[in-house]
């Protein structure tokens, strides 16, 4: 019954992780950009929230209809205004600016949030809790968290799949020569990609502030670890790799845990290794992935 | 149809990129403060302290009423300081450490080689006094520094008994600054006297974790039973295992040092699982005022912390004799405060002025490195953030505070607040009321 409740909650946890990484996962498979700013992103979007509530009353679950829109123009003109231009200079330069961008975030917040921490109040949602069994209970967050991320990729697949924006997305990532050559303005289609990114991210960070109760400057660094792993360890550029390789990473840690406290964060790491060492295209194998 | 420039940088993105450096410099300007006003006199008469605290980084917290801290030494040594007949002026430099121990040595060394500072403050965690001391021990400069446990300074620093800080005075509480009073804490609550710990894989927990040095003999000799699930990773996500544990073993009191974020995770997924201890004395996780009224559903109610400073402790300001709470007043009211919550950093940060300035005066020579790092060893008096007492002490150099318990509650009008519920170690602390027990 251990075992089963640490897989449960693996699960769970899985969930979190996945909707996390799946930001991170649009940016890394349509665009080739490793946004080491990933988990600022979704910090700026738990502020953005903690500002709808501060100062328009909103709950957090409306304030969402501002954040993840708000955010995604934001993403769409960081591409079209940062990301691009830098990769005039090399392809290695986007990463420095995404590195730039993770220093710079959490330092202004410092100055505009002060280092506080600003609630993110959902009442006793955080603490709700369903037994299943006797020895199994299921946190009502958690599972909304994993419902919502299941969701959300099975949309981003189906957006991907059957409008003319995901085919251009997915043929920018295959060929963006032969996209442009196509008459396509692949610039546009790129920021289109960053905007979904970050709008994502946003949402995600919400679900973290909530899960925290709040949110506070250098949240991000933290969650941004298990962010990257997910998507390694699920396949690069693939979605629903990105929910198996969330989930894979949250088993591990919850399993790990069952035998010592100090294992969870070492044995993620180590299921990472093993798949970039044994398995480098992750257990899904990527549909768009050159 | 634009197409990609040819050059690295065209003349345009250069133009943008000169006025991103600037406004990173203006950025940077802001973050550390402004240089001090007015010049140095003519003549040779300059006292130069180096002030290095963590102004930007994961550590920031720590310092965020230091522009206010800073204004209020300023304006205290703007006359200078008048040692043995002679007036001196008083020049400080303060640096941003940004949270990073590599960047800390750095401007340590540059504030002794560099600028020829006669003296060095540190601040906020053994990240950012470690550093400094290494480099003042190096350098025979003096330095004072604070708010980080002892123990992590100084066996953390390389040092011991044997090999004591030759050049560093350090003042804060360690170890025993939580178990001796979080123990006289639970006394007041009906138990199984069963403790549960969070003792993360990091410094302050595997010295908590120490079975000689550490906080459980503390416990045992007030009768109580420690368990401990072992070591987690900070940054855990899932604390199911831990609280399996718990709950297997009976523990009704929670205690230890886990980092703010971890403490949320645990005491929430604690909730959710159904874990009800009747107390619980939280250390580091609940020193920044915001965290408690942010636990989600009002779970922060009735948590119990060590504090070494509060309104109503009986201090005084050794400049002007302002007290804990004309403090938190003056601070709230000063543009600097301005929606910021007080913390228990600040005044300790603002102590390390005045006992500088008493070690300064002590000194008689103010620009005599060893006359002043001796004058430390003499110091014992009364500041806004407690005695400092380096005349007694665990070891040399170092200076502990004395800590009380503070229980958190929801006032009537919804606002959050924590009273004293423990003084023993602070007769004069007066307390506000007994422990109550969770739930």
């Amino acid at each position: 019954m251990i075992v089963l409740n640490a897989l449960v909650q693996g699960v769970l946890l899985g969930g979190l992780f996945a909707m996390a990484a799946l930001g991170l996962s649009i940016a890394f498979g349509v665009l080739r950009v490793v946004n080491l700013a990933h988990g600022e992103i979704m910090t700026v979007g738990a502020y953005l929230a903690y500002l709808s509530l501060s100062s328009f009353g909103l709950n957090v679950w409306v304030s969402l209809l501002i954040v993840v829109p708000a955010m995604g123009f934001v993403g769409y003109w960081v591409q079209r205004l940062l990301l691009q231009r830098a990769l005039r200079l090399s392809e290695l330069a986007p990463l420095l600016v995404t590195f730039g961008l993770a220093i710079m975030i959490p330092n202004a917040l410092v100055e505009v949030f002060t280092n506080d921490k600003k609630p993110l109040p959902t009442g006793d949602l955080a603490v709700q809790s369903i037994t299943i069994v006797d020895g199994i209970t299921i946190g009502v967050l958690p599972l909304l968290t994993l419902v919502v991320a299941v969701a959300l990729i099975a949309g981003m697949q189906l957006f991907l799949a059957r409008t003319q924006m995901g085919r251009y997305m997915r043929a920018a990532a295959d060929d963006s020569d032969t996209l442009r050559l196509m008459g396509i303005d692949y610039r546009k289609v790129y920021a289109f990609a960053m905007a979904l990114a970050f709008g994502i991210a946003a949402l995600a960070g919400v679900f973290f502030g909530i899960r925290q109760g709040g949110v506070t400057p250098f949240d991000g660094q933290l969650t941004v670890l298990f962010a990257f792993e997910a998507v390694i360890i699920g396949g690069l550029g693939s979605l629903w790799g990105t929910l198996a390789g969330g989930i894979v990473l949250g088993i591990a840690h919850s399993l790990a845990g069952q035998i010592s406290p100090d294992l969870p964060l070492l044995v993620g790491n180590l299921v990472f290794l093993a798949i970039l060492v044994f398995r480098p295209t992750g257990i899904v194998r990527s549909k768009v992935a050159a | 149809m634009k197409f990609p420039a040819t050059g690295p940088l065209t003349s345009r993105s250069g133009h943008r990129g000169l006025a991103v450096v600037a406004a990173l410099s203006a950025t940077a300007f802001a973050l550390t403060g402004c240089a001090p006003a007015g010049s140095a006199p003519s003549d040779d008469l300059v006292i130069k302290i180096g002030y290095i605290a963590p102004v930007t980084g994961a550590y920031a917290g720590f310092t965020d009423g230091d522009p206010y801290m800073l204004s209020v030494v300023r304006k205290q040594f703007a006359d200078g300081i008048d040692i043995d007949g002679k007036n001196y002026s008083v020049e400080i430099l303060d640096r941003d450490s940004g949270s990073d121990p590599a960047k800390t040595g750095e401007l340590a060394q540059q504030l002794i080689t560099t600028d020829k500072v006669d003296l060095i403050l540190a601040t906020s965690t053994p990240e950012t006094v470690n550093p400094v001391i290494a480099q003042c021990e190096a350098n025979a400069t003096p330095c004072l520094t604070t708010i980080a446990p002892w123990q992590a300074v100084v066996f953390g620093g390389g040092f011991s008994a044997e090999k004591p800080m030759a050049w560093s005075h350090h003042y804060f509480f360690g170890i025993e600054g939580f178990g001796e009073v979080e123990p006289a804490a639970w006394d007041q609550i009906d138990t199984n006297k069963k403790v549960g710990v969070l003792w993360p894989n990091d410094a302050d927990g595997g010295a908590f974790r120490d079975p000689v040095n550490g906080y459980g003999p503390f416990a045992e000799k007030a009768g109580y039973t420690i368990v401990d699930p072992g070591p987690y990773e900070n940054g855990n996500q899932d604390f199911t295992a831990i609280i399996s544990k718990f709950k297997a073993e009976g523990v009704e009191i929670i205690a230890g040092v886990p980092i703010p974020p971890d403490f949320v995770t645990f005491w929430t997924q604690a909730a959710q699982q159904g874990f009800k201890p009747k107390v619980a004395t939280i250390g580091k996780a609940l020193f920044f005022p915001a965290t408690v009224p942010s636990i989600p559903n009002d779970l922060g109610e009735g948590l119990a912390f060590t504090t070494w400073w509060g309104p109503t402790f009986p201090y005084k300001s050794s400049f002007d004799g302002t007290t804990p709470a004309q403090w938190i007043s003056n601070f709230e009211a000063s543009p600097e405060g301005k929606g910021l919550s007080w913390n228990q950093a600040t005044p300790e940060n603002v102590s390390l002025f005045e006992v500088a300035s008493a070690a300064l005066q002590a000194a008689g020579n103010p620009n005599d490195k060893a006359a002043v790092n001796k004058a430390f060893d003499t110091i014992n008096m009364m500041t806004l953030a407690g005695t400092v007492d380096f005349t007694t002490g665990p070891m040399q150099g170092v200076a502990t505070i004395p800590t009380a318990v503070g229980q958190w509650q929801k006032t009537d009008t919804g606002d959050w607040e924590w009273v004293i519920i423990e003084n023993s170690m602070l007769p004069d602390l007066p307390v506000a009321r007994s422990a109550e027990p969770l739930n």
